[in-house]
């Protein structure tokens, strides 16, 4: 029986690991990826200068010379070099030492390696579940809750920096609930390690190790440890985790302690756009209050979104509870949690609810949908998980009842799984279905940017008979960096214009604009284009093909 | 103390979430209109609204009606005659 239980999860992961390394190719380029891919070389090239590798500095110097020159408008890693050492670095030296010199090769590699983090990050969720929740069947429905997330999972094959951060932070959670379990030296080293890539990821990392800080700060004044322990504890933290944080991250050395402040500014820095919102355009750093939940609130699968609207105001109501009952004089059952599991539920708790916080009151300067806050996405699962085994554990006490919740589940289990399918490649771009023809354009849709390459293979299946394919975009989209998922023989025909319509033979439009099209005209497309195809989902547009009529 | 330091964090959290729902709503308000107004861009757009009503227009035989025609060439006239005057 035991080894059977074994196997089930074992065959779960296998399949859908399998299932990543079958689908990886299928997706297009996300926007960031060059640049990205640009900063792995920069941070690459000053390792290698620093350990005197010629030979090897040599190949890369070349290819960061080589994507400079391609595309000289990309952010200049000298200036945006703060992010790309965990997982950046680490694909570029993949793609030199395999020698990949194909644009294809390197970019689908880039994937599956994006792709293999996250099949780990579900792993670690699995066991952040298992060592929370008793019923297998919660545990089960949780880590394929994790996995099916539509954008979630489209962005975990192509989002390098997001969904990497996602990853690391699961993993750091993960290692955290360990050391609430045992405050083992271990556990903190494991934590520091994973908190400080994290962080290196993406600096909101930080909030880790200030949050265990704090949670150990009341186990103080609950008297669960010493004056001394906590001392202690708060110092090996901190040690470890400015100590990790220091040997992997380039950006950390350009610290000066006297310009501490300006060191943090880098990390806040915003473009000046203007994006769609509910059919307006504002400035990305003054988004109405109601950006992040409306996005969460469309783009979240509706059960998912109802179990954890009802779970977090469940975790409020006994966080309440639990205040109100406050003794001075009593320990026992008189604090903020009564149980390890409930100060991991606490825990995920302030996270998700102190983020909401921070990106509703504070101006956060936000585009691309929600992708800056992926990461939300492991509390937001966690709590959808937390109400579903209180309906779970109301419902097991007759046997029937256990059928009828397997079965509303299993109904919403193949329902996401038929979305998926639908959807596929652009789970990316997957809204539930409160967004449908009559609204999605109050919304951007292809914010990655994800169709331009099969949009550019279209076009030179359509356009056999011409040496030469003009190529315009009527959208903010850098069509051009398309073409590095096409082979080398198919990409060499391709000729980019931007807006200059009279001399495309094709026009692309992802309808993504950073400009209101109501005021500015710069990609209307001219009357002399037909729409030869459209790519629409569920109702909604996707994008869209022109053809000049000859 | 255990108590004091919860009261005082849920009173901070309140106090903060009180001045974003009031001062912070009116701030946030302005700097919305203030950031989402592209001038140039607005500019662009009305001017091509008065190149293209002009144009219109111009398809028209007659654009004005006899009185305002009247009254345009008495301002016009007199309009001309004081820049005459200055000369």
């Amino acid at each position: 029986m035991f080894i059977s239980k074994i196997k089930f999860i074992y065959i779960f992961f296998i399949c859908y690991l399998l299932l990543g390394l079958f689908i990886y190719s299928d997706y297009g380029i996300g926007i960031e990826e060059h640049f990205q891919r640009q900063n792995g070389f920069y941070w690459l090239k000053k390792i290698l200068t620093f350990f005197r590798l010629d030979d090897l500095n040599f190949v890369v110097l070349e290819k960061y010379n080589n994507i400079i020159s391609y595309d000289p408008s990309l952010p200049n890693s000298e200036f945006f070099n703060f992010y790309g050492i965990a997982f950046d670095t680490p694909a570029a030296f993949i793609e030199v030492i395999l020698k990949l010199n194909e644009s294809k090769l390197y970019f689908e590699v880039r994937h599956l390696f994006n792709f293999f983090f996250y099949f780990i990050s579900s792993i670690f969720f699995y066991l952040i579940l298992k060592s929370r929740f008793k019923d297998k069947i919660i545990i089960y429905l949780g880590t394929i809750f994790y996995i099916t997330n539509p954008r979630i999972f489209g962005d975990s094959f192509h989002n390098n920096k997001d969904v990497f951060f996602l990853s690391i932070l699961t993993i750091s959670i993960f290692f955290l609930f360990k050391y609430f379990e045992k405050q083992k030296l271990k556990n903190i080293i494991l934590l520091c390690f994973f908190g400080a890539i994290a962080t290196s990821s993406r600096i909101m990392g930080l909030y880790l190790p200030i949050l265990l800080s704090i949670f150990l700060f009341t186990d103080y004044l609950s008297k669960k440890i010493s004056i001394k322990i906590f001392f202690q504890q708060i110092f090996s933290i901190l040690f470890f985790f400015i100590f990790f944080l220091y040997i992997h991250y380039p950006y950390m050395w350009e610290l000066n302690f006297f310009e501490f402040i300006s060191w943090f500014k880098a990390f806040f820095y915003h473009m000046n756009l203007r994006i769609l919102f509910l059919g307006d355009y504002y400035h990305i750093k003054y988004l109405p209050r109601l950006y992040l939940p409306t996005w969460i609130s469309i783009t979240v699968p509706l059960y998912i979104l109802i179990l954890l609207i009802i779970g977090h105001l469940f975790m409020l109501r006994r966080l309440f509870q639990r205040i109100a009952n406050i003794r001075p004089t009593e320990q026992t059952y008189s604090d903020l949690w009564r149980s390890i599991e409930e100060k991991k539920d606490l825990f995920i708790f302030i996270s998700l609810t102190s983020f909401l916080i921070f990106a509703i009151f504070l101006n956060t300067a936000m585009l691309s949908g929600w992708r800056h806050f992926y990461f939300l996405h492991i509390f937001i699962i966690y709590i959808a998980i937390y109400k579903l085994n209180l309906i779970f554990l109301y419902f097991k006490r007759k046997k029937i009842n256990i059928l009828l919740f397997i079965f509303v589940n299993l109904l919403f289990l193949i329902f996401i799984i038929k979305e998926l399918f639908i959807f596929h490649p652009y789970q990316s771009l997957y809204f539930n279905s409160l967004i449908n023809q009559k609204n999605y354009f109050n919304f951007p849709i292809d914010t990655p940017s994800l169709t331009r390459s099969d949009a550019l293979k279209f076009i030179i299946n359509d356009s056999k008979n011409l040496s030469k394919i003009f190529v315009a975009n009527a959208c903010w989209t850098p069509l051009y960096n398309g073409k590095d998922l096409l082979n080398i023989s198919d990409k060499i025909n391709l000729v980019f214009v931007g807006q200059d319509y009279n001399k495309a033979d094709y026009i692309y439009t992802n309808f993504n604009y950073e400009v209101d099209p109501k005021y500015n005209k710069k990609y209307n497309i001219p009357s002399e284009f037909k729409e030869i195809k459209k790519v629409s989902v569920r109702g909604i547009t996707i994008y869209s093909i022109y053809k000049k009529s000859r | 103390m255990r108590i004091f330091f919860y009261k005082f964090i849920i009173i901070i959290v309140g106090l903060f979430i009180l001045y974003q729902l009031t001062i912070g709503y009116t701030i946030k308000k302005i700097q919305q209109k203030f950031y989402s107004i592209n001038v140039k861009e607005q500019s662009e757009f009305i001017k091509d609204k008065l190149r293209e009503e002009i144009r219109s227009t111009l398809k028209k035989d007659e654009i004005l009606t006899k009185e305002d025609a009247i009254l345009i060439k008495k301002f016009y006239l007199k309009i001309l005659s004081e820049i005459n005057r200055v000369d």
